[in-house]
C-alpha cells in the first residue's frame, strides 16, 4: 500500500492572488448590472418575462441573500422600458346602479385630466345653472306658471266670493276649515233672527248655502291637481331650461373624448342626470350661499362638495404619465386589501356609507399593464391574500371584495365595483422548500407560476468570476457609500466568500452575507482612520464576527483544557480514538473533538451503538454503525459467524448526535479494540466509511480541523499532531491562516485519507496489510491481528457453543 | 312714537326709540308667525315686552248656533256640522300653540313677553289693544284661502285706525335693509326719519329717501332738510324725487331697486284715498306706519 502524503500548506488553503486584479481600489471598477453566475436564473427570468401566454408567472426561488429581488426588480424595470404605457383606469358613478360604480379606461394622462375636466365642468356647470335659473327667461316663464296657479286659484275664490256676497252670505275661516254663513251687513246673522225668518225664506238660505257649500268643496278638491299640474309645468321648464345651460358645455368634452365610447356613453348619463336633478343643483346652490352648506352638505363630502355634486366626480384609480415605461411595483405589505384594493367607509350618524370616491386601488391596479413582485412568505402569511391573488390571475380581472362582507363579518352599505381587466407578470420570491411545498399542497399553483427561476447560492469559482466578484463588491461597496477596498482586502473577501460555501472552487452567491462583511470591514477601517478598506481590517472583521459569537466554543475548550471533557492529544490508548463533531449555533458553526471509544468481548457479532440504545443517536448515525459491522463481516469473517460483542460511545456527549461523520473513527476505534492496538492520541478523525472500506466525504471540515487545531495549539504543538481527513474534502479546505502557517512549519499535519486502511496506518503506525491470493494478511500487519483476534472469538464460541450441543443430542 | 313734535331736534332718536310695549296680533296663520319672530326681534333690539294677543273670533263660534252651517276642511273638502265645543277647543289649541310658540321665540333672545287670549269680534279687540301699545304688528292676512296676498281686513283695519304705528309683514319676511323712507314734509315724516335711523343698525350702510313733493322746489327744500338731518350718521343717502299724486310709483322702484322695509308716516294726505291700499297690496316688503 502507498503511504499517505500529508497536505501541503499550499492546499489548505488556496488563497485569491490579489496580484490577478489589475486595480488598485474598488473606485476604479465599473458598476456591475448583471447577475453573476446565475445562468440558470437568468435564462428563466428571461424566459419568464419574454413569454406572453397566461400562466407565466415567475417563482424566484432560492436562499435569502442570493440578490432574487434585486435582480428580479433590475430585469423586470428594464423590460418595462420597452413596454407601453397602460391604460389609466377610473372609477365613476353607474347613474342607473349607483351600487354598481363603472370603470373607464382611457390613455395614460387621460385619466388625471378626466378627472380635472369633469370638476372643472361641475364648476362651470353650477354657475351655468345658476345663470339660467337666474336668467330673466326663466324667472319670467316660472312666474307666468306659478301666478297662473295663483290665478287659478283666485279666480276660483273670487268668483265664489261674488256669489257669496250675492246671496248675502259669508266666508269665514275657522281652524282648518272653511265656514259659509249668511251674512246681514257684513256681520254673521244671529240665531234670533235666523228664527224670526219665514219659513220659506229659511229654506231658500238653506238652499243656497247648500248650493255654495258645493261649490266651494269642488274648488277645494280642484287645488291638488291644479298643484300638481303646476309642479309637472316647473319641472318640464326646468329640465328644458337645463338641458340648454348644459348642452354646449357637455359638447366640448364630447369632442375632447372622442376616441372614448365609453367616457361618451358616461357622458350621456351624466347629462341626462343632470337634467333630471337640476333642481338638486340649484338647492344646493343655494344652502350654500346662504352659508350653511358645511353643516348640511358634510355627509360624504372629504371637500366640503354637496352629495349630488360628489356623483359627477371621476376616481382615478390607477394615472399614467403618457411619455414613461409600464409599472413595477413591488408590494412590501401584501394583505388581501393592499393587493386587491379596498373600499373605504365614512362613518356619519352612526353609520358607515361609502361611494365610488371612496374605492382605493391595490398593488394589481397599480401594476396593471406590468410587473408586480411579492414576497411569497408574506403573502402567503396575511389572511386570504394568497386566494385573492390567485382568484386575480385566474380570472384575469381585479374585482375589488371586502373580505369582511364576504364573510358577514359586517353588514353595511357597499359597492360591486365593475371588475377591471388584468394583464400583470408577477414575480414571487421565496425560498425553495416553500416553492416546492407550494408544488405539493396547492393544485392551482402549477397552473398559475410555471417559470421557477431557482437561485443558486454558489458560483464557479472561475478566474473570469473572480474578476466579477470583484466588480460586485465594488458595486456594493458604492451602493453601501463605504470606503474604497483595496484588491488585497477584496481578494481576502474572495477567500472568506469561498470558505462560507466550504468549496475552493466555488463563491458564495448570497450576497446578504458578503455586504455585511463590506460593512463591518468598513466600520473597523473607519476605527483604525483609514481611508480604504484593506485586507487586515476584513480579517478584522471576520475575527469580530468570530469572537462576537464564540462563547460556547471557548466554553468547550476551556473544559477540555481543564480536563473536564477528556480529550487526550498525546500518547496512546487502545479502544480511543479523536473523532470531531459540529456544533451549529445561529449562523455560526465550529468544530469540537469528542472522544469515541469502542470495547469488545466474545458475542453474537453485534455492534451496539450506545448513542442509539438511549435514543440520543439519530437515523444516520445509526446507519454509519450498522455499515461498521457490514464492513467486519466481510472483510474478515466472510466465512465464520462475527463472533463478538462491541459496544461504541461518545464519551462525555449528553446531546444528540446525528451525521455519519463519525463512522470511520468509530471503525478505527472498534480495529484498534479487536486487535489490541494502541491508537496515537494526538491524531484527530473524521469521515464516514462505507462496507467497502472506502472513507467518504463530510461536511464542516474547516471547522472540525480548526476546532482540534485550537486544542493542540493551547496545549503546544508537539509537531506529532494532526488530523486525518477524507480525501475527497480535500477541494472544501480554506483553512484559517494560523493553521496553515503550522502545517508550513511542520508543526501541525493534515492527511488526506482514501481508505480505512491508510487512516489505521497513520493512527497505529503499523501496516494494515494487503491480503494475498489466498486471502491471508501479512504477519504483524492490522488486518492480520484483527483477523486473528476475530477467528479466536469465533472458534472460543464454537467451544462454548460444542459441549452444550453434544449433551443436547 | 305716537308724539307729534313739530320742532324735531337733536334728542329725536331717542324719542323714537321709546318702544316699550310691542303688540303682536296672532292667529297662528303663516303671515303672523312671521309678525311673531319680527316682534321678537324688534323688542330685543329695543329691550321692550312683547304682548300677544290671541282673539277667540266670537262671530266663530256664532255660527255654531246657527243650524244648518257646516264647515268644509280645506284639505279634505268634506263638509261637517260645526259644534261648539269642538270650536272652541280648536280656537284653545291654536291659542296654546301660539303660546308656545312666543314663550320659545322670547326665550332665545330673552325677552319679557306676555300673551292674552280674549274674546271678542277680532278688529274690535285688536284696535282697543292698540291703545297700549307703541307698535302693533301684524300679518298681512289671515287663513282665508279666498286672500293669500291680499291684504286681509284686519291688518287692513289696523293700517288705517290703530293707536300706534304699525307693522305689517307676509310669511316668510322679516324686518330687512336697506330701509325706504316715505318723506311727504310733515311733523309725522319726521317722525318717521327719526324712527329709520333709530332701526338702521350700525354696519348697515344706505338708506334710501323718496322726497314726495308737490313741485321741484319743495322737493329740493325738503331733500336739503332731510341731508341736513343725516349729516352726522354717515350713511350713504339716495334720494328718488316723486310728485305726491305719484305714490304708487314706490311699487315699480322697490321691485326694480332692492327695498328691504318701506316706511310711511302717518300722515293724513297719505292715508286719504285708495292708493296706499294698492301699494300696500302690491308691496311683497314690509311696511312700517308710523304714527
Amino acid at each position: 500500500m502507498k503511504s499517505i502524503k500529508q497536505l501541503t500548506a499550499a492546499e489548505l488553503c488556496q488563497h485569491c492572488d490579489p496580484e490577478q486584479f489589475d486595480f488598485e481600489t474598488t473606485e476604479e471598477l465599473e458598476e456591475l448590472a448583471e447577475l453573476v453566475g446565475q445562468p440558470r436564473a437568468v435564462e428563466a427570468l428571461q424566459f419568464g418575462i419574454g413569454i406572453q401566454q397566461a400562466g407565466y408567472n415567475i417563482f424566484a426561488l432560492g436562499p435569502a441573500g442570493t440578490g432574487k429581488l434585486s435582480f428580479v426588480r433590475q430585469l423586470f424595470e428594464e423590460e418595462a422600458k420597452k413596454s407601453p404605457v397602460p391604460a389609466d383606469w377610473c372609477y365613476v358613478n353607474n347613474f342607473e346602479q349607483p351600487h354598481k360604480p363603472r370603470a373607464l379606461h382611457l390613455s395614460p394622462g387621460k385619466g388625471a385630466a378626466l378627472r380635472q375636466d369633469m370638476k372643472q365642468w361641475v364648476e362651470d356647470l353650477r354657475s351655468a345653472l345658476s345663470s339660467a335659473f337666474e336668467s330673466q327667461e326663466y324667472q319670467t316663464r316660472r312666474q307666468v306658471i306659478v301666478q297662473e296657479f295663483k290665478e287659478q286659484h283666485t279666480r276660483a275664490f273670487e268668483e265664489l266670493q261674488r256669489r257669496v256676497k250675492e246671496r248675502n252670505m259669508m266666508l269665514l275661516a275657522t281652524p282648518g276649515g272653511l265656514v259659509l254663513a249668511p251674512a246681514r251687513e257684513g256681520k254673521v246673522l244671529s240665531p234670533d233672527v235666523l228664527q224670526k225668518l219665514s219659513e220659506e225664506e229659511q229654506k231658500q238660505l238653506k238652499q243656497d248655502l247648500q248650493d255654495l257649500q258645493e261649490s266651494l268643496q269642488k274648488i277645494l278638491l280642484q287645488v291638488p291637481g291644479w298643484q300638481r299640474e303646476m309642479r309637472k309645468r316647473l319641472s318640464t321648464l326646468n329640465r328644458e331650461i337645463a338641458g340648454i345651460a348644459i348642452g354646449g358645455l357637455i359638447g366640448e368634452l364630447r369632442e375632447t373624448y372622442a376616441d372614448f365610447p365609453e367616457v361618451i356613453t358616461y357622458l350621456d348619463t351624466v347629462q341626462a342626470d343632470v337634467i333630471e336633478n337640476a333642481s338638486d343643483f340649484l338647492d344646493s346652490e343655494s344652502e350654500s350661499s346662504d352659508g350653511d352648506a358645511s353643516t348640511e352638505g358634510d355627509d360624504l363630502s372629504s371637500e366640503g362638495d354637496s352629495p349630488s355634486l360628489r356623483r359627477y366626480q371621476v376616481n382615478v384609480l390607477v394615472a399614467h404619465n403618457a411619455p414613461g415605461a409600464a409599472p413595477v411595483v413591488y408590494e412590501d405589505n401584501p394583505t388581501y386589501q393592499n393587493l386587491v384594493g379596498r373600499i373605504e367607509h365614512i362613518a356619519q350618524m352612526g353609520t358607515l356609507l361609502t361611494d365610488f370616491n371612496l374605492i382605493k386601488p391595490g398593488a394589481l391596479h397599480r401594476a396593471n399593464g406590468g410587473y408586480l413582485i411579492l414576497d411569497a412568505r408574506k403573502l402567503l402569511l396575511q389572511p386570504y391574500a394568497w386566494e385573492g391573488l390567485k382568484r386575480a390571475l385566474q380570472s384575469s380581472q381585479v374585482r375589488i371584495e371586502s373580505v369582511a362582507h364576504m364573510y358577514s363579518l359586517i353588514s353595511t352599505v357597499t359597492l360591486e365595483p365593475e371588475p377591471i381587466p388584468l394583464n400583470v407578470k408577477v414575480a414571487l420570491l421565496g425560498d425553495r422548500q416553500l416553492y416546492y411545498l407550494l408544488w405539493q399542497l396547492d393544485p392551482d399553483f402549477g397552473e398559475l407560476f410555471k417559470v421557477a427561476a431557482d437561485f443558486d447560492e454558489r458560483l464557479d469559482r472561475s478566474t473570469e468570476n473572480q474578476q466579477l466578484y470583484a466588480r460586485l463588491i465594488g458595486t456594493l461597496v458604492h451602493k453601501e457609500k463605504l470606503r474604497p477596498f483595496n484588491r488585497t482586502a477584496v481578494a481576502r473577501i474572495i477567500d472568506h466568500s469561498a470558505r462560507v460555501v466550504e468549496d475552493v472552487g466555488k463563491l458564495s452567491a448570497r450576497m446578504g452575507g458578503i455586504t455585511d462583511l463590506l460593512r463591518e470591514a468598513d466600520y473597523w477601517a473607519g476605527q483604525a482612520g483609514n481611508s480604504l478598506v484593506t485586507a487586515g481590517d476584513v480579517q478584522q472583521a471576520i475575527d469580530a464576527q468570530h469572537r462576537r459569537a464564540d462563547r460556547v466554543q471557548k466554553r468547550l475548550q476551556e473544559e477540555i483544557l481543564k480536563d473536564t471533557l477528556l480529550i487526550d492529544t498525546a500518547g496512546a490508548q487502545i479502544g480511543q480514538v479523536n473523532g470531531l463533531a459540529v456544533l451549529q449555533l445561529g449562523n455560526f458553526a465550529f468544530g469540537n473533538p469528542t472522544r469515541i471509544t469502542a470495547q469488545v468481548r466474545l458475542g453474537e457479532g453485534k455492534v451496539i451503538d450506545i448513542e442509539r440504545e438511549v435514543e440520543l443517536g439519530g437515523p444516520i448515525h445509526s446507519k454509519g454503525v450498522l455499515i461498521l459491522t457490514g464492513f467486519l463481516g466481510a472483510r474478515y469473517t466472510d466465512e465464520r459467524p462475527l463472533s463478538l460483542s462491541a459496544s461504541l460511545v461518545f464519551e462525555q456527549s449528553y446531546g444528540g448526535v446525528e451525521g455519519d461523520s463519525a463512522s470511520s473513527a468509530e471503525l478505527y476505534a472498534l480495529l484498534s479494540a479487536i486487535a489490541r492496538l494502541p491508537i496515537k492520541q494526538s491524531f484527530a478523525v473524521t469521515g464516514s466509511v462505507n462496507q467497502h472500506g472506502q472513507v467518504q466525504a463530510i461536511g464542516g471540515v474547516n471547522e472540525k480541523i480548526e476546532g482540534f487545531f485550537d486544542i493542540c495549539q493551547s496545549r503546544g504543538l508537539t509537531g506529532e499532531q494532526g488530523v486525518l481527513i477524507p480525501a475527497s474534502n480535500v477541494r472544501h479546505l480554506m483553512l484559517r491562516q494560523d493553521v496553515v502557517d503550522a502545517v508550513a512549519a511542520g508543526k501541525f499535519h493534515v492527511y488526506p485519507v482514501e481508505t480505512v486502511d491508510q487512516g489505521v496506518e497513520i493512527l497505529t503506525g503499523i501496516p494494515a496489510g494487503t491480503c494475498d491470493k489466498a486471502g491471508n494478511y501479512p504477519e504483524g500487519s492490522v488486518n492480520f491481528l484483527v483477523e486473528s483476534r476475530l477467528s479466536e472469538l469465533a472458534q472460543k464460541r464454537q467451544a462454548f457453543s460444542a459441549p452444550a450441543g453434544k449433551e443436547g443430542m | 312714537m305716537n308724539q307729534e313734535s313739530p320742532t324735531v331736534k337733536t334728542d329725536e332718536a331717542e324719542r323714537a326709540l321709546s318702544i316699550r310695549h310691542i303688540l303682536v296680533a296672532l292667529d297662528a296663520s303663516p303671515h303672523s308667525l312671521a309678525a311673531l319672530r319680527a316682534a321678537v326681534e324688534l323688542a330685543a333690539r329695543f329691550g321692550a315686552e312683547v304682548q300677544g294677543l290671541f282673539v277667540e273670533d266670537v262671530d266663530l263660534l256664532q255660527l255654531t248656533e246657527l243650524p244648518f252651517v257646516c264647515e268644509v276642511r280645506v284639505y279634505s273638502a268634506t263638509a261637517r256640522h260645526l259644534n261648539f265645543e269642538e270650536l272652541e277647543r280648536r280656537l284653545r289649541a291654536q291659542a296654546g300653540e301660539m303660546r308656545r310658540a312666543l314663550q320659545a321665540a322670547a326665550k332665545q333672545t330673552q325677552t319679557r313677553w306676555a300673551f292674552r287670549v280674549v274674546r271678542g269680534a277680532i278688529t274690535p279687540e285688536l284696535l282697543a289693544a292698540t291703545m297700549e301699545a307703541d307698535l302693533v304688528i301684524v300679518g298681512k292676512s289671515g287663513w282665508s284661502p279666498a286672500a293669500r296676498q291680499r291684504l286681509g281686513s284686519t291688518a287692513q283695519a289696523l293700517f288705517f285706525g290703530a293707536s300706534c304705528s304699525t307693522l305689517i309683514l307676509q310669511q316668510n319676511s322679516h324686518l330687512r335693509f336697506p330701509l325706504w323712507l316715505v318723506y311727504d314734509g310733515s311733523p309725522l315724516a319726521d317722525d318717521a326719519l327719526a324712527t329709520a335711523l333709530a332701526l338702521t343698525p350700525e354696519d348697515e350702510e344706505t338708506l334710501t329717501v323718496l322726497i314726495l313733493a308737490a313741485g321741484p322746489a319743495t322737493a329740493r327744500r325738503l331733500q336739503a332738510r332731510v341731508a341736513a338731518r343725516l349729516q352726522a350718521r354717515g350713511l350713504a343717502v339716495h334720494f328718488h324725487t316723486l310728485d305726491s299724486s305719484h305714490l304708487q310709483e314706490v311699487a315699480s322702484l322697490a321691485r326694480r331697486e332692492r327695498c328691504g322695509t318701506l316706511i310711511v308716516p302717518a300722515s293724513e294726505t297719505l292715508l286719504e284715498g285708495s292708493t296706499l291700499l294698492t301699494l300696500l297690496e302690491e308691496l311683497e316688503t314690509p311696511v312700517l306706519l308710523v304714527r
